[in-house]
């Protein structure tokens, strides 16, 4: 018997939004979420421009909980999509089994409590040799360090709120694969459902890395854009003025559930996940196999599980980031596959519009890839205005289009050579 | 459902007991535990003092390019040599096997700053009173960082490290669940073997919390033990004396392998990976959680998902933390589990050995279930000399028992509510 997987619940969180119903609305507006970063005094960095999430109300969480005081600021947004992806699914605590549901989730860290970690090291300045003290930061960090701060700020503490909110005692589990977790995450709890470890499982991912030593990092690699004077242009996936990604955060959550348990439910039904492909590049820490031949094998890996032909696919949603590199592999990985058909396909990036959420972008493109096949409509790749002869291919330039989708594919690939894809199918009976 | 079986073929690891599993199988069979103190993190006013460290690691023994050993974190050195030690264990050379049907399941957390390399970029940040900056951190502080630092800290970097060094192109991925990750990992990879999407996958987990972010973070929840007395016997899972955990450090790895595959290629077998459970209870604060039935969960879902009955378990491999209450709720829920059984199932816990470490634990303490699966002995719980009557176990203590054992259970519990048990057998 084969179990089949559909989604019948979303939830968003964004630049773009505090819905599902917002988020899609402004993407399919091409409106960018993007603006100057406010979360600290980025003023001095090489790139301060971000996509945060505006007017998110952490206190009624808190209150509603007060165990989640110490929480970090991306598992806030995990709870609220889990919270709108649970209600949009129609399910009621009591009437489930707890212990067939479960929680894969790809939820990022929270990054280090800065302010009380540099008060530490600066109260422990080493001598001989060393920057810092390791003695003196040890005897330090009691007096600075909150306990359940710091315990917050490991990722596995995202699903441990998420398990204790919706009462989910199933299999838990977090994977932290970069760029790729979300999508990754995904396509491990379809697995789950498929091989009756859970009926139930929420997925997707959170995360937000728009923290000074987060914005150090990617500032280093070089790999952000520091287009600071027009914030809403910086991401401009596939066009040739691109120069890096944006970093972004938030949380999408996809409820996962068995075909039969979502019928006997009669809830909707936004679509069926039906492949999944994971591979490794296996080539270079920094930079994407040129040939992309990891790549081409999970998208091939996802087809093939799918039991799809080239000519079935409608529509792929790109990793498409915006650094120079993985635009144009990543065309050349979707020339490969499709041949002369890749030029009929539409492929968007809609991190042109959000930013790149890093751990928690897989989840909100998924989302996109389910909502055209419901709206036939597919979100643009704004910013797209000069064309890049390395990337030729149909990107949906700038505005929205009317398109029946009736299967579409995920890319999600992550540093160190992570490739994930994701095959998704208008759910017709 | 397919019936692919997965077996076990490789082992390596590193711990404060030596390279490979040997010495450290030694160790747990002469119930000698590699405990010391901690040279750098020795300080007369912390009142942790002990660790199960690697004395005399060389990443260049087994890292090819040696430039590259400055971007890898301690987590990423150890996990590339355990896997090297892996593979070599299962006599895998790089030709025999077909890369994109060979992939990584690694267990890690949060991999920690070298204070050094950020301090430096708060250094160069402060202003003239010594206050920090943060625009001056955006200018001069990141200046001082190397373009690569954010790679030594990613914590899929273990997995990506290894599937360079090795090549290995299948499935990838990094589970990041506290203590229950690393057998998380292995039960995750066992399954990818089985629905047919890899025929062999290195596994397992990788940690070090042995720095000063590390110790600071354990010493601030409570968990650390204090122990004074004799480093070797300070840490003591279920023994009345316990008072938390010793820290350890270290990396196990498992190659595991479809049996066909293995077979075809005349593999030797350590056992096989019979069933996994994995659940979740609420316990997001760890200092005071009380709810067993995750833990419950985990270990019927294992015996379940390998067709086992409780009665058929030879003996049961404990997380046993050494935190207090942790050992309680452990032995509560394997009475659940094992109801009337539970007299006759003798129990060990191999921690206080090597250490806890966390994130590598389950790597690493799967392979003296392994071993002793396949030497017909039960090793004693190291440093158990009074067991808590709270903690009411048949505990091997003492002498190594002599048993024949044909299927153990193992339980790894998660500090975030996350749980995983394996039941593993002889082939």
């Amino acid at each position: 018997m084969t179990r089949r997987v559909v989604i019948t619940g979303l939830g968003a969180v964004s630049p773009l939004g505090l819905s599902v119903r917002e988020n899609w609305a402004n993407l399919i507006q091409g409106r960018s979420g993007i603006g100057p970063i406010s979360l600290f005094d980025a003023e001095c960095f090489p790139t301060r421009i971000a996509g945060e999430v505006k007017n998110f109300n952490f206190d009624y969480w808190i209150e509603l909980d007060p165990a989640l005081t110490h929480a970090c600021r991306s598992t806030f947004f995990a709870l609220q999509a889990a919270d709108e992806a649970f209600r949009d699914a129609h399910l009621r605590l009591f009437e489930l089994d707890s212990k067939r549901m479960g929680i894969y989730f790809g939820a990022g860290d929270s990054g280090i409590d800065f302010g009380p970690f540099v008060k530490t090291i600066a109260s422990a300045w080493g001598s001989k040799g060393t920057v810092v003290d390791k003695e003196l930061y040890l005897q330090a960090s009691p007096l600075n360090l909150h306990a359940l701060r710091e315990h917050e700020s490991e990722p596995f503490m995202t699903v441990a709120h998420l398990a204790r909110r919706f009462d989910i005692r199933g299999p838990v589990s977090n994977c932290l694969t970069a760029c790729a977790a979300s999508s990754q995450a995904i396509g491990e709890a379809y697995e789950w459902i498929r091989n009756d470890y859970a009926d139930i499982v929420m997925s997707g991912g959170s995360h937000s890395m728009i923290y000074p030593l987060g914005l150090a990092g990617f500032s280093t690699l070089n790999a952000l854009s520091s287009r600071n004077d027009e914030p809403e242009k910086a991401s401009r996936p596939f066009d040739s003025k691109r120069d890096g990604f944006v970093l972004s955060e938030g949380a999408g959550v996809l409820m996962l559930e068995e075909l039969s348990h979502a019928l006997k439910r009669k809830t909707k039904i936004y679509g069926e996940i039906i492949g999944y492909g994971s591979t490794a590049d296996a080539y270079r820490l920094t930079d994407m196999d040129p040939q992309g031949n990891g790549a081409c094998r999970a998208v091939e890996i996802a087809l093939q599980k799918g039991n799809l032909k080239i000519s079935d696919v409608d529509y792929i949603n790109a990793h498409g980031t915006a650094t120079a590199i993985n635009d144009s592999v990543e065309t050349l990985v979707i020339k490969k596959v499709f041949g002369p058909r890749a030029y009929e396909i539409p492929v968007s990036s809609i991190k042109s519009m959000l930013g790149h959420m890093i751990a928690a972008a897989g989840s909100v493109e998924a989302m996109a890839c389910l909502l055209a096949m419901r709206d036939e409509k597919i979100p643009p790749t704004i910013n797209y205005e000069e064309p890049d002869p390395a990337c030729d291919l149909d990107y949906v330039p700038n505005v929205s289009r009317e398109s029946h989708v009736n299967v579409a594919l995920s890319n999600s690939f992550g540093f160190g050579g992570q490739n994930i894809c994701l095959a998704f199918k208008k759910y017709n009976g | 459902m397919s019936h692919r079986r997965v077996v076990v073929t490789g082992l390596g690891m590193l711990t404060s007991c030596g390279n490979g599993w040997k010495p450290y199988w030694q160790s747990v069979l002469n119930r000698k535990s590699h405990i010391s103190h901690h040279p750098e993190l020795y300080s007369e006013s912390f009142p942790a003092k002990l660790a199960g460290y690697i004395a005399d690691f060389d990443p260049s023994k087994f890292i090819k390019q040696r430039k590259l050993i400055k971007v890898m974190s301690r987590e990423i050195q150890l996990a590339l040599a355990a896997s090297t030690l892996a593979l070599e264990d299962a006599f895998l050379e790089a030709s025999a096997y077909d890369p994109y049907r060979f992939g990584i399941c690694i267990g890690t957390g949060i991999i920690n700053n070298d204070l050094d390399e950020v301090g430096l970029g708060i250094r160069n940040a402060l202003d003239e009173d010594g206050c920090f900056q943060m625009k001056k951190f955006g200018q001069e502080g990141i200046r001082s960082l190397y373009p690569l630092w954010l790679l030594k800290y990613l914590p899929n970097m273990p997995a990506c490290h290894i599937s360079i060094a090795h090549c290995l192109k299948g499935p990838s991925n990094t589970l990041t669940t506290s203590s229950a990750a690393g057998t998380q990992a292995i039960g995750e990879a066992f399954r990818v073997i089985k629905r047919g999407d890899a025929d062999l996958m290195l596994a397992g987990g990788t940690d070090s919390k042995l720095n000063p972010m590390g110790i600071a973070r354990f010493n601030l929840l409570g968990f650390l033990s204090f122990q004074q007395r004799v480093p070797e016997t300070a840490y003591c899972p279920f023994d009345e004396r316990r008072d938390g955990v010793i820290l350890g450090e270290g990396s196990g790895l498992l190659v595991l392998e479809d049996f066909e595959h293995a077979c075809k290629r005349g593999a030797r077998i350590y056992g096989e990976v019979l069933g996994y459970g994995t659940s979740s209870d609420f316990n997001y604060d760890p200092r005071s959680s009380e709810d067993i039935t995750g833990k419950c969960l985990a270990m019927t879902r294992a015996l379940e998902d390998a067709s086992t009955d409780v009665s058929e378990i030879d003996f049961l491999l404990a997380n046993g933390s050494g935190i207090p209450h942790e050992d309680i709720n452990e032995a509560s829920a394997v009475h659940s589990v094992f109801g009337k059984h539970v007299g006759q199932i003798p129990v060990t816990a191999v921690k206080p050995v090597s250490g806890h470490s966390v994130y590598a634990s389950g790597g690493i303490e799967i392979a003296a279930g392994l071993a002793s699966l396949n030497q017909g002995v039960i090793p004693a719980v190291t440093n158990l000399e009074k067991p808590d009557p709270a903690c009411d176990l048949p505990f091997v203590v003492g002498e190594t028992q002599s048993h024949s054992s044909r299927v153990f259970l193992f339980n790894s519990f998660g500090f975030g509510g996350q749980n995983a048990s394996l039941v593993v057998g002889k082939i």
